[in-house]
């Protein structure tokens, strides 16, 4: 008696353990799928929403993805460079009249160096600091 | 042994005598309790075979049973392996303690050249922010300031550079909204240094530049004086970005 009450127990632990291994396989080949899922290479698609930006002229959202970048990456990581660079050479040229405001030449003459060497490696974006330079301009004139 | 009857030698496993022919009574009890035996053995025999099965069959089943446990177990660590992205950060914490005392002198560097940007760009990058490491300690009481005052800065440009193109989503709005949230984090970090009377050393300097910056900035970018800046870090963060919503939207 004691015996086939064992016996049952068991039968039904091994039902529920069956159907725990069972969902685990499931999983674990869900996960495998997952792991081995196709995925678009980063740099060709944050490329292509940079391009678009450009487009725009939404330099705000290339400053915010930039900011976000150098969060993980402090130098650009290939494929980067132009974004980082057109990010940089904003933020020197906001910076520009609060130096000049502040009448630091130190930080003035460090800083005009900074936005002459990236206006010469901006290459064929070197359009891209026209538009920066006409953005302050409009929102300093106000 | 001998023969009750004729009195001759008998063999103790002969139920007859070979002599006279008479019944052998020792030996016919000794078969007859040889056959007692042999069926109590045989019984017994069943009863141990059928015991031993039972046994066997639940230690089977026990087998079974924590086969499938560990079975269980150890595909459900895989498939949580498998769906782990790999932590990064954890890489950039070793790195950062790693090279402490470089990455230290690294980031006096760029707060001596007044890139607080790039400092703060800096310690994410390293994952130095939320480091004890004592190498950087004497950057704690400015790094959440050097935070607050980046996010001020980055929305700032995010404003002046926001795209005027009706095809593209305007996002100002929401720019305006996150640094007015980020300036009343700024002055809350830099008051309660001031107010926890903090030694001035040159980090405490480094934050009142950071100040000193983020007001040329408001008044150059927002168009205020002084008197207009006093009174606009004296308003509520709705009526802040009301009022920057006015000056950038305006057209001049």
């Amino acid at each position: 008696m004691k015996s086939k009450k064992l016996n049952l127990l068991f039968n039904l632990l091994i039902g529920v353990a069956g159907f725990a291994f069972f969902l685990c396989l499931i999983y674990l080949i869900t996960s495998i799928e997952y792991k081995n899922r196709e995925v678009e290479d980063p740099v060709a698609a944050d490329q292509r929403v940079f391009e678009y930006k450009l487009k725009h002229k939404a330099y705000n959202e290339i400053i915010s993805s930039y900011y976000t970048d150098r969060l993980y990456d402090f130098e650009p990581k290939p494929g980067y460079e132009d974004s980082y660079r057109i990010s940089q050479y904003a933020h020197a040229a906001f910076m520009k009249a609060i130096y000049e405001a502040q009448q630091d030449d130190s930080k003035i003459k460090k800083n005009e160096t900074r936005l002459e060497t990236l206006k010469k490696e901006l290459g064929r974006y070197s359009y891209t600091a026209d538009d920066i330079d006409e953005a302050l301009r409009k929102a300093l004139a106000k | 042994m001998k023969c009750k009857k004729c009195g001759r030698q008998v063999g103790p496993e002969e139920l007859k005598c070979p002599h006279c022919g008479a019944d052998n009574e020792f030996a016919l009890q000794h078969k007859q309790n040889m056959e007692g035996f042999e069926e109590k053995f045989e019984a017994t025999e069943k009863e141990v075979a059928k015991s031993a099965k039972k046994i066997s069959a639940i230690g089977t089943k026990a087998i079974v049973l924590v086969i499938l446990l560990v079975g269980s177990i150890v595909l459900y660590m895989i498939a949580e392996a498998n769906y782990k992205d790999p932590d990064t950060n954890a890489a950039k914490r070793r790195d950062g303690e790693q090279h402490a005392a470089e990455y230290a002198a690294q980031l006096d560097v760029l707060l001596q050249n007044g890139d607080y940007m790039g400092f703060v760009d800096f310690l994410y990058a390293h994952g130095i922010m939320d480091s004890s490491n004592k190498e950087y300690e004497r950057f704690r009481n400015i790094r959440y300031g050097a935070l607050t005052y980046h996010r001020c800065i980055q929305e700032m440009e995010e404003i002046i550079y926001h795209s005027t193109d009706p095809d593209y989503w305007d996002s100002l709005d929401s720019d305006i909204s996150i640094f007015c949230m980020y300036l009343e984090g700024f002055y809350d970090t830099s008051n309660s240094n001031a107010e926890t009377g903090e030694k001035k050393d040159k980090y405490q300097a480094y934050m009142e530049d950071m100040r000193e910056e983020l007001k040329i900035a408001m008044k150059l970018y927002f168009s205020m004086d002084d008197e207009e800046l006093e009174e606009f870090l004296n308003m509520k963060r709705g009526q802040q970005a009301v009022k920057i919503e006015e000056v950038i939207r305006s057209e001049k």
